[in-house]
């Protein structure tokens, strides 16, 4: 049975089913991976060991983080070059847009004080051990409470931390290191149950000086909303999130039913129809685009939601990926409904796919962030800018005004947002779905 | 055999019924609809389109045969597309590979916070292909970026600096991909290589990188597609420029989409449907035999 | 070959124990089998004598060395693992020739240093131990290719071919079928007795230990609970942890208390057990203990002072299991043939006082 077919208990991780024989191992023994490069060693080797392997993985992270980070200054930073010979980096000099946190409208508020009560309230519950399933060591008062004044503190802080910077102050770097400080009090209130005691100390300076950092930086900067509204994101993106929306929900649906009938069912020519359908992956839009785009012309679909989703509302990657997964459902349970009387249907969305819900769950985020991040089909189908989806439209930006770098970038920070988003709270589906084909079972 | 081994073999042949196969049917009708009208049929018009030549309005074909390949597929203007293709490809799929190894060698490790590195490895798979170029156009743009180079404006330098921005963005692929590979290898078989005395060099190249070969080959042929087929970097980052010495193949079929190309365009659609499916079984063929598969 | 002496040693996983002051000396040539349940520590004390994981307290020798930061590969030991961990991608000569690659050995003699192997003495040990392993004809395969036994051979080929101070076994069997468990177990033995080389040996199956060590060594819950030849730990259990996991069906445990009154005896309800002879003088009066009779001793008797209800009995041809309580406490008594006893009705047993145990119901130790 494949590893990833779940019949009501949690499925096995990677490291349990390639473990195999189960290990003398006590619980709480850390994870897999190397450790015999330290052990056995001198201390003073060993410790030398631990600092080379440290030093290695933060080169390699800073090769990731430093595009990231000279992007983030990029967009807070008025549009000018400001690497000049000889003059230091330029502090980084951001235009605000609010004076306090109450600032901005109803409906920003309202999101803002959510979106930072969500992100704490994570955080805490991460600490005590539990997940989004279960938010049960949450409901301690002492959480609550570390919640609860975590929002109020921002909330005032934040506003004095614009304040203060629109007046280019210098009390500034103390306005900041006073919300970190009284942030993190709060925060180690909630997590002051951990031991030793210098983890829940480290924990909440850490998370407070990311939570304050990204509110300030988020909901304070102009130049996010200076990206929106110069380069009219709105309806490019709920453009992007509609034609995600129903291309998902599409090859959901047709790969399931699809994936159903090469699994469950008999019929004549079934591997002839197979190969039919995995032959198509050998057909990628780069190579069908021209006659494609001539088909939607014919049909008159340019610049139409239609032409965005109808190509894509089958795939053969999907059907091969769930039909893996229902070939590990038992075919035990199949006989028991029918002997319960359950027909195709019943079986199909009662017990098959409940059953194969971790596949399915993979494949659905895998397909959401590929027609999220489409681009060259969108390009080649709408020629009219009021149609234009999310990806292509950064184009637009960055084609119509260049030199303002931060807008364009802003608009392309907000454009990966829903992304990242995706990946923080799927990653393990995506990664399971990514690397469905690279390792055997 | 015994009468019953005979009896149980004949109730096994499938018998199909008609409900069945009704069933089948519609459920699959859905996804065959889709193949044949934007897979099958397009590429069945492509081949025929090959053979036209078309005028300014679109609207006179004239037919030539498969003269129009011949031509075409030789020219100059495809063999450029083509080596441009090529060129990203020899960019981009080596780097994906060492950086994927590197990446998921250094994070697969029992050591503290272990877990915030695999995070920020795999980081850059939240990045769609346009925003990972907005994001290098800004460092390397030669006016207002942040690195004033003229790599993307000079035409030597030009497909290397686009194939930059794509290097940065497989880097979370390949280490996911490797990643799964390694933490398929048992640790007991480590931890024999190193009672016999390998180091971490040579258990990595005569243990782990021989254990991990059938990911490497995935992750191979997956980064040369994706070459082959690269567009949206070139589109943001350079437009095709500078001089059309980042034109790939398929920002040339792109280009050739209005109806006075078509055919052409056809010719090199074709052509790199053909190339593409030639360099995967190339690999295949070669690769395979020298894939070691643990067991 | 050399010893491999344990000094209260100490393993701390963050902050789980597991290995607790561990005290245990293997001696020169020994067989020394870590017998317990899962998670009482027996592979992580084997794992730190062969190096891979880290000690956090106490000292361990090979030999007169002290190795707590020698190198894994330095340490002159070798390992067969419980998966066998053989190289899938090399053939059979080269997994058994691959300990012989990188690592030096005293090949001049013990007090010379130790130096890379010759191609041909490479040669040579990878055929002597294909020889004693019975794997000349397979060299050329891959471990794909393999039987499940063949695959064990060929990792007890690569851990004899360094001819290493002393063999580490991690459950080699508990792959195999049950029928090849039977037949390995005298391979092992034999193998042993021809090279008289010191082996720790973990397993959790008591059989394996009582046919093959020449001591076992008891853990649980990461600490030492018993050491000792397999006729010490099943005649004279140290407590009761030792007495319940050796033997099977395990020993019959009940609740009682000494009494004088008609002779010496512990109290069981209405049943009387006898008391072994050097405690008779040395219980007091009302003392509450806890009784241990093995199945095979306890014996069916008309003049016994043990009432057993019977509930079920198991006749297996060359003996029978008899399956009820005493004073409600299941007792499982073994007869030889198939004796014809009575489903639901009652016997009287018996048991000669040296096979009584006796263990203090506080500390659960053995009362001697």
């Amino acid at each position: 049975m494949p590893a990833d077919v779940a019949v009501d208990v949690a499925e096995p991780t990677p490291e349990e089913a390639a473990a195999g024989m189960p290990r003398d191992r006590v619980l709480g023994a850390p994870e897999r991976g190397l450790t015999a490069a330290t052990i056995g060693k001198s201390s003073g080797r060993r410790t030398l060991g631990l600092v080379g392997q440290y030093a290695a993985l933060v080169v390699l992270a800073s090769l990731v983080l430093i595009p990231i980070g000279f992007t983030l200054i990029q967009a807070l930073s008025p549009p000018f070059p400001y690497f000049d010979a000889g003059k230091p980096l330029h502090p980084v000099a951001v235009d605000w847009k609010d004076k306090g946190w109450l600032d901005g409208g109803r409906f920003s508020v309202v999101v803002r004080t959510l979106v930072v009560a969500f992100a704490l309230a994570w955080i805490q519950l991460g600490a005590a051990g539990g997940r989004l399933r279960h938010p049960a060591p949450l409901a301690s008062p002492r959480r609550l409470f570390a919640v609860v004044t975590g929002v109020v503190a921002i909330a005032v802080f934040a506003g004095q931390i614009w304040q203060s910077s629109a007046e280019r102050s210098t009390a500034t770097p103390w306005w900041w290191l006073a919300a970190i400080a009284v942030l993190a009090a709060t925060q180690f209130v909630g997590f002051a149950t951990l031991r030793p005691l210098w983890k829940p100390v480290v924990l909440a300076v850490l998370a407070s000086v990311a939570v304050t950092a990204c509110t300030v930086v988020a909901f304070g900067a102009a130049v996010w909303n200076q990206g929106w509204d110069r380069g009219n994101l709105g309806p490019a993106l709920g453009r992007s999130f509609t034609i995600t929306l129903f291309i998902t929900v599409a090859q959901v649906v047709t790969s399931i039913v699809a994936a159903y009938a090469f699994a469950f069912l008999r019929f004549p020519f079934k591997t002839l129809v197979f190969a039919f359908f995995m032959a198509t992956l050998l057909l990628p839009l780069e190579v069908t685009l021209l006659a494609n785009v001539q088909t939607i012309r014919e049909l008159g679909w340019i610049n139409s939601n239609a032409a965005l989703v109808f190509p894509f509302a089958a795939t053969a990657f999907g059907t091969f990926l769930i039909r893996q997964g229902f070939r590990g459902v038992p075919p035990e349970v199949h006989d028991a409904t029918r002997l319960d009387g359950y027909g195709h249907m019943g079986f199909l969305w009662r017990f098959a796919v409940p059953l194969t819900r971790p596949v399915i769950a993979s494949f659905t985020v895998i397909a959401a962030l590929g027609a999220w991040n489409q681009y060259l089909w969108p390009q080649a189908v709408i020629d009219d800018e009021r149609f234009q989806t999310a990806q292509i439209r950064l184009k637009t930006i960055v084609g119509t005004d260049i030199t303002n770098a931060n807008i364009a970038i802003a608009a392309a920070l907000i454009v990966a947002l829903p992304v990242l988003l995706l990946l923080i709270a799927f990653s393990r589906q995506i990664i399971r779905g990514l690397t469905a084909g690279a390792v055997k079972g | 055999m015994s009468t019953a081994g005979r009896l149980l073999r004949r109730r096994d042949r499938p018998r199909y019924t008609a409900k069945e196969i009704a069933i089948a049917v519609a459920l699959l009708v859905p996804s065959i609809a889709v193949f044949v009208a934007f897979f099958y049929r397009p590429f069945l018009n492509l081949l025929y389109w090959g053979t036209f030549e078309s005028r300014a309005n679109g609207a006179f074909f004239e037919r030539v045969g498969l003269r129009q390949y011949r031509e075409q597929l030789t020219s100059s203007d495809f063999r450029e597309g083509l080596w441009h293709s090529v060129q990203f490809v020899l960019y981009t799929v080596p780097a994906g590979l060492v950086l994927g190894i590197l990446l998921a060698v250094a994070a697969h490790r029992r050591l503290r916070g272990i877990k915030v590195f695999q995070a920020i490895f795999s980081s850059t798979l939240a990045s769609s292909v346009a925003v990972t170029s907005v994001i290098f156009l800004y460092l390397l743009h030669p006016v207002v970026g942040v690195f004033r180079v003229d790599w993307l404006t000079n035409p030597d330098t030009a497909m290397f600096a686009v194939s930059l921005s794509s290097i940065w963005q497989n880097m979370g692929l390949s280490f996911i991909i490797v990643l799964a590979g390694l933490q398929n290898v048992p640790d007991e078989v480590m931890e024999a290589a190193t009672l016999d005395g390998y180091g971490p060099v040579r258990r990595l190249l005569r243990i782990t990188l021989p254990l991990i070969s059938p990911v490497l080959m995935f992750l191979l042929v997956v980064l040369v597609i994706f070459g082959l087929q690269a567009f949206a970097q070139v589109d943001i980052l350079t437009g095709g420029g500078p001089a059309g010495s980042t034109e790939t193949l398929v920002f040339k079929i792109n280009r050739l989409v209005r109806p006075d190309t078509i055919g052409i365009g056809a010719v090199y659609a074709v052509g790199l449907f053909f190339i593409t499916l030639a360099v995967t079984a190339v690999q295949f063929v070669i690769l395979e035999r020298r894939v070691h598969y643990a067991r | 070959m050399a010893s491999v002496t344990f000094e209260n040693v100490t393993k701390r996983f963050d902050d789980v124990i597991a290995v607790d002051a561990l005290d245990l000396a293997v001696d020169d040539g020994e067989f020394m089998v870590l017998l317990g349940p899962s998670g009482c520590g027996k592979t992580t004390a084997l794992r730190m004598i062969a190096g891979l994981e880290g000690i956090t307290d106490g000292k361990l020798l090979i030999g007169d060395q002290v190795v707590n930061d020698v190198d894994p590969a330095r340490r002159d030991v070798s390992m067969v693992f419980q998966s066998y961990a053989l190289y899938p991608h090399m053939t059979v000569q080269r997994n058994i020739e691959s300990p012989l690659l990188v690592r030096r050995y005293h090949a001049d003699g013990p007090d010379k240093p130790a130096r890379k192997l010759t191609r041909t003495e490479r040669v040579e040990r990878v055929d002597e131990a294909a020889r004693v392993l019975g794997l000349e004809g397979l060299l050329k395969r891959k471990p794909a290719a393999l039987s499940g036994g063949q695959r064990q051979r060929v990792a007890l080929a690569r851990a004899f071919v360094g001819r290493p101070k002393a063999f580490l076994m991690d459950e080699p069997l508990s792959n195999l079928d049950a029928k090849l468990r039977a037949q390995t177990r005298l391979e092992l033995v034999d193998l042993h007795r021809r090279v008289e080389t010191t082996v720790v040996y973990v397993t959790h199956d008591q059989v394996e230990a009582m046919t093959m060590a020449h001591r076992i060594a008891i853990l649980s819950a990461g600490r030492l609970q018993q050491v000792g030849s397999p006729q010490e730990v099943y005649e004279a259990p140290a407590n009761l942890f030792v007495a319940q996991f050796i033997g099977t069906p395990p020993m019959n445990t009940l609740n009682g208390t000494f009494g004088t009154e008609g002779g010496p005896a512990i109290v069981v309800g209405g049943s009387r057990f006898p008391v072994p002879a050097d405690l008779k003088t040395r219980l007091e009066e009302g003392q509450g203990v806890i009784v241990g009779a093995r199945p095979e001793h306890l014996d069916v008797s008309d003049a016994g002072t043990i009432t057993h209800d019977v509930r079920a009995v198991e006749w297996l041809g060359h003996e029978c299991l008899v399956f009820g309580s005493v004073e409600g406490s299941p007792v499982v008594v073994r007869e030889a043939g198939m004796a014809p006893l009575p489903a639901g009705g009652t016997i009287r047993l018996t048991v000669d006082p040296a096979n009584v145990h006796l263990f203090d119901p506080d500390t659960t130790e053995r009362l001697a």
